[in-house]
């Protein structure tokens, strides 16, 4: 903000305002003073006295609280912004200024109003919300339009400026009214000149926003375009893995195959037997193919869930599943399943995977009821199938791998192969601690 | 924390405010008084003081915690002066004199507090127990700003010598005009026979006197307008110039008023209570014997005469006014200050049969010469019809203005009706800018 003012004058106006202020006020309060010190030692008090409208209650004690009080509202000014309080309130420290330069302008008679100047200057620069700026700058204006000698000598007992200065000669009184007159001019036009600056201001940081407005909205598209790449770059890694996977197991057990069916081609003529032996290897090379391309397509699979939430991604994963086998999968999720930790949503991706191939797998089952459902502050998975079972489960590398998987996050799994094979696996849940 | 902070802060003030108002209460009040040395009236008067000085006892006696003080030795001409030092330095007694002259300027520049909530309120204080005059000269601008402490009427002083030596009977307290002229014009005579008038009928009675006589003012003060232009103020000043004619063209001093050859003079009564008593009264009018009597009734009024008041107000900055009130009471309506006017000062009482209290009439026998008596047997009537001009903002200048041309118009042969017209348009044209 400083730094704002300073680059734009503002600041060093606000400065000679407050200076030519005190001038002013300075000014008329000690031609008052001395007016009233030369009436009472010179003996035309009571001349003074028949030719004035209203006397003031301690007229001599005015020039004191005229500069005391000024110098009292620039400290007032200086410490404000100290105050907590009124940072929150930033109407009230704006009413006592009013309130004091009133009581400064009483003083010295309504002769000098730039001290409201200073207040509107000041309710510019230091209130924040538009509406209680508004609230401010009116009442200072009001203050402003009704500070004048006029109106006020009729309520408040006061020597003007001018029936102070009816004791001089006239050319003596020229002079100084001449001064006071410069001195409210300078004040009128400083007044200016620091609105002009303040608009001048305020234009200046409305063109900055529209122009950082622009070069955000630029960079917003930019953002968007780079996301766009990132996608397709991910889409063609993605391809040239698929490519390698292809290439690496089906390709290469396709060429195995494609050589040996060919040799068995010009075998099968010369002798069947060993024809036939070399077909079961190549059966067994084509299973272990399958077996291969099987586990490409599991690697790749779990990227689905780093690119989709684990709703979409088990929904995208069980619809996958349903369609490549002849498996019907009732699948039903009694939780939103957000919020979970990155941990958490592998194990449940994975329990679902694991639980439908080994029901697929060993049991052939047609049916698997897949379910996840919460209990206390337990995850739990349920999946059950209607295939073979087995009376003695004995688990496989897939089972020992997710049990290992579940104690870290101290979990517990449970299967049992009694009617079908049946798969509890409960996890707890850290969704609080997440949520902080 | 913060609470038990905010508690021992309000305990403190607390404790402060109790101190702060002990202190206060034990602390004797001192109630600043504003008058001057001397008479009002402008004659010698060694005691006036001791009138003050007196109720300022009796005061202090009564309320036991307050002291009174003032600033002794301030001379009336430098008393308006002073005065208006001390509120510019904004050291205004509480409770201060008020010169007839000055009491317009203070009403308005509001060093004045208005009296009449006071007059109103204070059951002890009944208001009529004023002459109407008396009070009504501190009033102004419709609000009572001061009360009256001392008057003193205009009176016509008779050379009872000259008028005896002439075979001429002193005329009772109801006389006129024709009276008066009657008795100038036979005593207007050349007594040595040297072609020169040397006895005279009257000095010193202006328009302003006859106009006061006859129910008129210069202007009047409800509605801002001058009333010159009517029938008795041309009778009023036609008299004067009647008067002045018997003279043919000499003119008369106060000097032949003191040799004893002028017959009438007003006066102010002070000026008779200075002179007539012993020592005063060897200075002068040593070689004749005189008397005074009301001013000369004109057709269409009084015996009215003109009376000018030394007033007493409050300051509306004082802190006390409840005492400064109770003290002006003590000036202005105590009967006992009011007697002791007779005793230490020239002025009269502005209360109602004061005048012809006991004491009074012992005090005023002690003063009397031997062989003469003082006769203020009219004395409380008189006040009744007495008039007071209040001089408002710009009065001098009306003054002066009215003043040189019906003087002029006096001198001279010219139409009355006509210059007055004119002068009537002159002075509307000043009031209504007041």
């Amino acid at each position: 903000m400083i730094q704002d003012i300073k680059k734009y004058n503002v600041w060093i106006v606000y400065v000679c305002m407050w200076l030519f202020s005190f001038f002013t006020v300075w000014y008329i309060a000690i031609v008052m003073y001395y007016t009233l010190v030369h009436v009472t030692q010179s003996g035309y008090a009571s001349d003074f006295i028949k030719n004035i409208s209203t006397l003031s209650n301690v007229p001599i004690r005015s020039f004191y609280i005229a500069v005391f009080g000024f110098i009292g509202l620039f400290c007032f000014v200086s410490i404000r912004k100290k105050i907590r309080f009124f940072s929150r309130h930033q109407i009230i420290p704006i009413l006592i200024e009013l309130g004091l330069s009133l009581l400064i302008m009483k003083n010295i008679s309504f002769s000098a109003t730039c001290i409201l100047f200073l207040i509107i200057a000041d309710s510019l620069l230091y209130v924040d919300k538009p509406v209680d700026r508004s609230i401010c700058i009116i009442l200072v204006f009001l203050a402003y339009m009704l500070s004048n000698y006029g109106y006020l000598s009729n309520y408040i007992p006061m020597i003007s400026f001018q029936e102070y200065l009816s004791v001089y000669n006239s050319k003596t009184q020229g002079l100084l009214l001449g001064i006071e007159v410069t001195l409210s001019n300078l004040n009128i036009v400083l007044f200016i000149a620091y609105i002009f600056l303040y608009l001048q201001k305020q234009m200046d940081e409305t063109q900055k926003f529209a122009a950082l407005n622009v070069e955000l909205k630029r960079l917003n598209n930019q953002l968007k375009g780079y996301a766009n790449l990132r996608e397709k770059m991910g889409e063609t890694k993605e391809r040239n893995r698929l490519a390698r996977e292809i290439h690496d197991t089906l390709g290469h057990t396709l060429t195995g195959l494609s050589v040996g069916l060919e040799a068995c081609r010009v075998m099968i003529d010369k002798d069947v037997n060993v024809t036939k032996a070399q077909l079961g290897i190549l059966k067994e090379s084509a299973k272990r193919g399958l077996t291969d391309v099987r586990r490409s397509v599991d690697k790749l699979k779990p990227d689905a869930l780093e690119r989709y939430s684990l709703k979409e991604a088990l929904d995208m994963m069980i619809m996958d599943y349903q369609k490549l086998t002849d498996v019907t999968i009732l699948y039903l999720c009694h939780l939103p399943l957000v919020n979970l930790n990155a941990d958490e949503e592998e194990i449940v991706y994975r329990v679902v995977q694991e639980g439908m191939t080994n029901s697929v797998r060993h049991g052939h089952a047609t049916k698997i009821y897949v379910s996840i459902a919460q209990a206390d502050n337990n995850l739990i998975i349920i999946i059950e199938d209607n295939g073979q079972g087995c009376k003695n489960v004995k688990p496989g590398f897939g089972i020992h791998h997710l049990t290992e998987r579940i104690d870290l996050l101290q979990g517990r799994i449970r299967y049992y192969g009694d009617k079908g094979f049946e798969l509890i696996v409960e996890i707890p849940m850290r969704r609080g601690e997440n949520n902080g | 924390m913060v609470k038990k902070r905010l508690r021992t802060f309000l305990i403190a003030i607390l404790v402060c405010c109790l101190v702060g108002t002990f202190y206060y209460t034990q602390k004797p009040v001192v109630l600043t008084i504003g008058v001057f040395a001397g008479s009002n009236w402008n004659v010698p008067s060694p005691d006036s003081g001791k009138i003050i000085d007196n109720a300022i006892k009796r005061f202090e006696k009564t309320h036991p915690n307050v002291q009174v003080k003032y600033v002794s030795g301030i001379l009336k001409d430098d008393y308006s002066a002073w005065l208006s030092k001390e509120a510019l330095d904004g050291k205004l007694p509480d409770v201060f004199m008020v010169l007839s002259d000055d009491l317009s300027t203070y009403a308005k520049v509001g060093m004045l507090e208005s009296l009449d909530t006071y007059m109103q309120t204070d059951p002890d204080f009944n208001q009529s127990r004023y002459f109407s005059t008396t009070l009504n000269a501190g009033n102004i601008y419709d609000q009572q700003y001061a009360l009256p402490y001392e008057s003193s009427p205009t009176l016509m002083f008779v050379n009872k010598t000259l008028l005896e030596e002439n075979g001429i009977e002193i005329p009772n307290v109801n006389w006129t005009w024709d009276d008066f002229y009657a008795i100038c014009e036979k005593l207007t005579v050349d007594t040595d026979d040297d072609g020169e008038i040397d006895q005279f009928g009257e000095y010193g009675y202006t328009w302003e006197n006859a106009l006061s006589s006859n129910g008129q003012a210069l202007f009047d003060e409800k509605s801002m307008k001058s009333t010159l232009q009517n029938e008795d103020v041309y009778s009023a000043i036609e008299f004067v110039r009647k008067l002045n004619l018997l003279n043919r063209g000499q003119n008369v001093t106060s000097e032949m008023f003191d040799k004893g050859k002028v017959a009438f003079c007003p006066m102010m009564f002070s000026e008779y209570r200075t002179y007539k008593p012993y020592p005063w009264s060897v200075k002068k009018y040593s070689n004749f014997e005189w008397e005074c009597l009301p001013m000369p009734a004109g057709p269409s009024g009084y015996n009215a005469s003109q009376m000018d008041s030394l007033l007493c107000g409050i300051s509306k900055m004082s802190s006390k006014k409840k005492m400064a009130w109770e003290f002006l009471k003590l000036l202005c309506y105590d009967e006992t200050t009011q007697e002791s006017l007779f005793k230490y000062s020239q002025g009269v009482s502005v209360l109602k049969n004061v005048s012809t209290s006991k004491n009074v009439t012992k005090y005023i026998q002690e003063d009397a010469p031997l062989d003469s008596s003082y006769n203020l047997e009219f004395f409380d009537d008189m006040m009744e019809q007495a008039i007071t001009i209040k001089k408002l903002d710009g009065y001098d200048q009306l003054y002066s203005m009215a003043d040189s041309e019906i003087r002029r118009v006096i001198g001279t042969n010219e139409d009355i009706e006509s210059a007055m017209q004119n002068l009537n348009d002159e002075l509307n044209i000043l009031l209504e800018k007041q």
